[in-house]
């Protein structure tokens, strides 16, 4: 067993990974109810070890948080049309990478908390920033091409409200922390990733809609990983290594023409 | 613990390889679906900074996280559901 690590925790750890591994062995079937349904289970179990392992200092505002989004994410799920979820999943992959962001520019701000700061000098620990520039700048990637997708297939009105809405807040929140003095490293990552995201994207747009959400997958899936070795959590690591890995071979796989039929052409399918 | 978080996110992507390689075309919206919802993931992220963040803005912004990241988790699984309709 690891020093320091609760057995029960590491158990847990470990079912949550199966899942999460079993949810897209699953998928390699088509069965995409069921292994949606194996990886929530996974998300489940991720999130009630969280929360047993954790000193939850503000469980009413967790719980507000959960309960709200959950039922704003039921809605927009349940109540948007067949033909537009693809584009659907494209504005949920644009919140997990703004998520990612936000949870960086957390991080940054109460590092100690962390402890992500270096003792002798009170600075942040050299691999603690390369893996929070690394997750927000993935985050910025899988924001900034999700957007890309979504200008780029929906023209309504509701598309290109949503998309400036989001890019307002990231706006914003970028702004709020430029007065912090040590913005430049953070938002150099943002910004490279913005660039670089909203770039691969095009490219990826060439070959279909489906190869595109799978490499804006890919990227939030390093985010994920990134900020997994930020808090010491193997269920983030196996979920981020996963969607990451699988995410981005798939779409590369497509792109260079390996079969780009079927996903590619996202207007026939769903 | 580096070491074994390094262990398990490097078999991660060894796993996660295969099943891009061995993905076909035709049944890629499997893989794009529960890709989405385990990036949904960053959700248990956010609900470790809200709870140990010391200060107010760290906290917020670890709840904000939580907010999109269950909306997506939510929303993803709803979508999933009905992708597999005929």
């Amino acid at each position: 067993m690891i020093e320091g690590l609760d057995p029960t925790i590491a158990i847990t750890w470990a079912l949550a990974a199966l899942l999460f591994g079993l949810s897209l062995w699953v998928g390699l079937s088509g069965r995409v109810r069921q292994s949606a349904h194996i990886a929530f289970a996974g998300m489940a179990v991720l999130g009630a070890v969280t929360l047993y392992s954790h000193d939850v200092m503000a469980m009413p505002q967790i719980c507000a948080a959960l309960l709200a989004g959950s039922a704003a994410g039921l809605l927009l799920g349940r109540s948007i049309a067949k033909t537009t979820l693809p584009a659907l999943l494209a504005g949920f992959l644009a919140q997990t990478g703004l998520a990612a962001m936000l949870l960086d520019l957390g991080l940054w701000r109460n590092p100690h908390a962390f402890g992500l700061l270096d003792d002798r000098t009170d600075g942040m620990l050299p691999d603690a920033a390369i893996a929070m520039g690394l997750g927000a700048g993935f985050g910025a990637m899988a924001f900034a091409g999700a957007m890309t997708i979504l200008w780029r297939r929906m023209r309504r009105i509701e598309q290109p409200l949503f998309a400036s809405v989001s890019l307002a807040l990231a706006g914003a929140f970028c702004w709020a922390f430029r007065a912090d003095g040590q913005w430049a490293w953070l938002g150099g990552c943002i910004g490279v990733g913005l660039a670089a995201g909203h770039g691969s994207a095009k490219w990826v747009l060439a070959a279909g809609m489906g190869p595109a959400l799978a490499w804006v997958g890919g990227m939030a899936g390093w985010a994920v990983a990134a900020n997994a070795f930020l808090l010491e959590n193997m269920g983030l690591a196996v979920a981020g290594g996963l969607a990451g890995a699988a995410g981005s071979l798939f779409a590369l796989r497509l792109c260079v023409g390996v079969g780009r039929k079927g996903l590619a052409d996202a207007g026939r399918h769903p | 613990m580096t070491l074994f978080l390094l262990i398990s996110f490097l078999a991660a992507c060894a796993f996660g390889l295969v099943i891009g390689w061995r993905a076909r075309p035709n049944e890629g919206w499997a893989l794009v679906a529960v890709a989405q919802i385990l990036c949904s993931a960053v959700m248990i992220g956010g609900l470790i900074v809200a709870a140990e963040a010391g200060s107010m803005s760290a906290r917020m912004l670890g709840l904000a996280a939580v907010l999109l990241g269950s909306a997506s988790l939510c929303g993803g699984l709803a979508a999933a559901r009905r992708l597999d309709r005929p």
